[in-house]
């Protein structure tokens, strides 16, 4: 479903600072090898810093960062050449590390207006107000969100939890095939995290494909991987089964960093 | 000796005394407020842009146009307004000035409330207010309105008198071959404890260079809760100069709204007397300019008696080389103990063309008072546009999504359903027109 092979990626910087290439820009991704199948799900771990963050941002079409080398094939098409709103009609979905607030707009509205612009390019009928309203209040019970979220402007007041909530309603709403948490686990608290991993594996199917970029095991206690990558200095530096994701939480990233010191 | 000929400047008709056949049918009080307020306005004229309130707004263009009164008698389809009718309103309609009953609804006015024609109001002596007329050159619209003055909408709600429905006042202006000049004029008076929703909407049909010069009084009774809504829609070619004023006795609670789209030039001059202990006042407005359209807000409210409150919003969305102007000031009378007035002027600019000028200004007389204002001029959020694109909306989409929100904060202030209705109606239809980032 999805196959990155040796992504560069940055942004621009000041001529000179460190870390500066020839070309004026910071890299942050120095390589990235990654290929995920449907029906997998892929765990991403690694240190404040490493480029996880973005990484997911460079999948969804953020323009700060800058594609400097590699590629991105996702269903068989160049990713890297669709529009943000065409790589989310095409099934990739980003669960934002921290959900932007827009103030004055209703979350309903974006909501109903999201889905029927995937819907569009579905090719199916736009949901009136009445069927979304039905089909929203079933999910947005499923993340256990109060139904009065619906109607305050987007993010707006939210606590941490909740707004990760509110992105996990989009992913069951949405129904991408291709779903990247950025650090949804991040600061929940441990019956806000089994709310969040109900989710995920509600959304989970054959056909389908999760990326999970997390600084902790805990999430993968819920939500079984099938590959672990660690990720250092904007590559990924190894991979294994989910026993390396415990191995981590055990050991922490010293060891890695050690050993890669020594063979260098 | 040799004879020297000076040729004066040709004057417009609308910057020459008003016809003697303009006098003709008028109540005698009419006419001498009218002959005092034209000697007063032609002694001074329009203010120049070396007066401070006018630094940003030259006047000076609008004397090549050959703006002329209309009569008010012409014919105007019941088409023309019915997409702007609400539903159950009370509806009055004025066409270039001059109140026109065979427009007007007023079937769900309730008994004891007096709707009518201001010259007929002004003739059987209703207006005390209106005995004597002093101008200020910083208000042109006033003298100019008052040497003019036709006619206009007249409003008086009794004390205890609640009406439900919203009032709709329409000043319609026609004019297809000739420029239009019109004076509409709008006086309220609401009693003690009464309460009412009002929308005054100002809606140009012509399609020549025109201008408006109005005025608004509405006077707030002890108790009282008015709610008034203005919205200018008037298109390409129209000018506009406002004075808005209302004066507020104890415990009563005014709101007002000005809503602006469309339009060459618009200066709004709105000021709120809080007079009455305890009265409090919400102020907010909307203006969004585009092209080469200039908007110029001029508030002003007076704390000046103890208790009083006030919170004042005014939200700015420019795009192309539109202009716009916000100076609001803020006074607290010595008297004003126990003020709380709360200011914040925003701006969104769409483009790198568009200017805005934002002069907050406090002046504090009493000394327990809280008062804060903020003003701030921003761009499109990117990481908001990021987000909702990543939802699958497109660019366009996303873009007019971001800039409704931004003018949310000021519909939701509209209290009357109706009334918050119709207004975000207005601002879709400008945000249809938007073009994409």
């Amino acid at each position: 479903m999805l196959d990155i092979v040796d992504l560069h990626a940055g942004t621009a910087a000041t001529a000179g600072a460190p870390g500066t290439n020839g070309a004026g820009m910071t890299e942050i991704l120095t390589g990235i090898n990654l290929h995920i199948k449907a029906g997998e799900v892929h765990a991403i771990m690694g240190p404040n810093g490493s480029g996880k963050s973005t990484l997911a941002q460079v999948l969804a079409g953020r323009d700060t960062y800058e594609v400097t080398a590699g590629s991105v094939t996702y269903k068989g098409q160049d990713l890297l050449a669709l529009s943000p709103e065409d790589r989310a009609r095409n099934g990739l979905f980003l669960s934002f590390q921290y959900p932007v607030v827009i103030p004055g707009v209703n979350n309903i509205y974006l909501l109903q207006a999201s889905v029927n612009a995937i819907r569009k390019h579905r090719q199916q009928e736009p949901l009136d107000a009445v069927d979304f309203l039905v089909l929203v209040r079933e999910k947005i019970a499923e993340v256990q969100l109060d139904e009065s979220f619906l109607h305050r402007p987007v993010n707006e007041g939210f606590s941490g939890g909740e707004k990760k909530r509110n992105e996990i309603l989009q992913m069951l709403l949405l129904e991408p095939s291709l779903a990247v948490l950025d650090e949804t686990d991040s600061g929940l608290d441990i019956d806000a995290l089994k709310v969040i991993a109900e989710g995920v594996n509600r959304y989970r199917r054959a056909d389908r494909a999760l990326l999970l970029i997390t600084h902790y095991q805990r999430l993968l206690n819920y939500v079984e991987p099938d590959r672990v990558h660690v990720l250092m200095d904007g590559r990924i530096v190894k991979s294994g089964g989910p026993e390396l994701a415990r191995e981590l939480e055990a050991g922490g990233y010293a060891p890695i960093q050690e050993a890669l010191a020594a063979a260098r | 000796m040799s004879a020297s000929t000076t040729v004066a400047a040709a004057q417009p008709a609308w910057l020459l005394p008003p016809p003697e056949a303009s006098f003709a049918g008028q109540p005698d009080n009419l006419t001498a407020l009218r002959r005092s307020a034209w000697e007063q306005f032609t002694e001074t004229g329009l203010p120049n842009t070396r007066r401070e309130a006018w630094r940003h707004t030259n006047l000076d263009p609008l004397k090549q146009f050959a703006f002329r009164p209309q009569a008010g008698d012409v014919p105007v389809s019941a088409e023309a307004l019915a997409p702007y009718r609400l539903d159950g309103e009370i509806g009055a309609v004025c066409v270039n000035g001059t109140f026109r009953p065979d427009l007007s609804n007023l079937a769900n006015l309730p008994e004891g409330a007096v709707l009518e024609s201001l010259a007929a109001a002004i003739g059987r002596g209703a207006l005390e207010q209106l005995q004597a007329f002093e101008f200020d050159q910083d208000q042109p619209a006033e003298g100019l309105s008052m040497a003019w003055l036709q006619d206009g909408i007249y409003l008086q709600v009794p004390q205890g008198v609640v009406i439900e429905q919203p009032l709709h006042f329409y000043f319609v202006s026609t004019g297809n071959d000739d420029s239009t000049v019109s004076f509409p004029r709008v006086h309220i008076q609401s009693g003690d404890n009464c309460q009412l929703a009002l929308v005054e909407h100002h809606i140009g049909l012509g399609s020549q260079p025109r201008l408006t010069c109005s005025v608004t009084r509405i006077e707030v009774g002890p108790g009282a809760v008015v709610e008034y809504l203005r919205l200018l829609e008037e298109g390409a070619g129209a000018h506009h100069l406002a004075s808005i004023t209302a004066r507020q006795q104890a415990g009563s609670q005014l709101q007002m709204t000005g809503l602006s789209t469309g339009g060459d030039l618009q200066r709004n001059d709105v000021t709120a007397a809080l007079e009455g202990e305890g009265a409090s006042h919400r102020m907010a407005g909307l203006y969004l300019v585009r092209g080469r359209e200039q908007v110029d807000n001029h508030t002003r409210i007076d704390h000046m008696a103890p208790h009083t409150s006030s919170v004042e919003t005014y939200k700015g969305i420019l795009d192309g080389q539109g202009r716009g102007i916000f100076t609001g000031r803020i006074v607290v009378h010595p008297a004003g103990q126990q003020t709380d007035a709360r200011q914040t002027n925003r701006n969104l600019m769409l483009s790198d063309q568009a200017l805005v000028h934002t002069d907050p200004q406090l002046e504090i007389f009493a000394d327990d008072v809280k008062c804060s204002h903020g003003s701030t001029v921003g761009q499109v959020d990117d990481e908001a546009m990021f987000y909702i694109r990543s939802r699958g909306i497109g660019m366009a989409e996303a873009h007019r999504l971001l800039v409704h929100g931004f003018s949310a904060e000021v519909l939701e202030q509209i209290s009357h359903p109706l009334l918050r209705a119709v207004a975000t109606e207005q601002v879709n239809r400008w945000l249809e027109e938007l073009p994409a980032p």
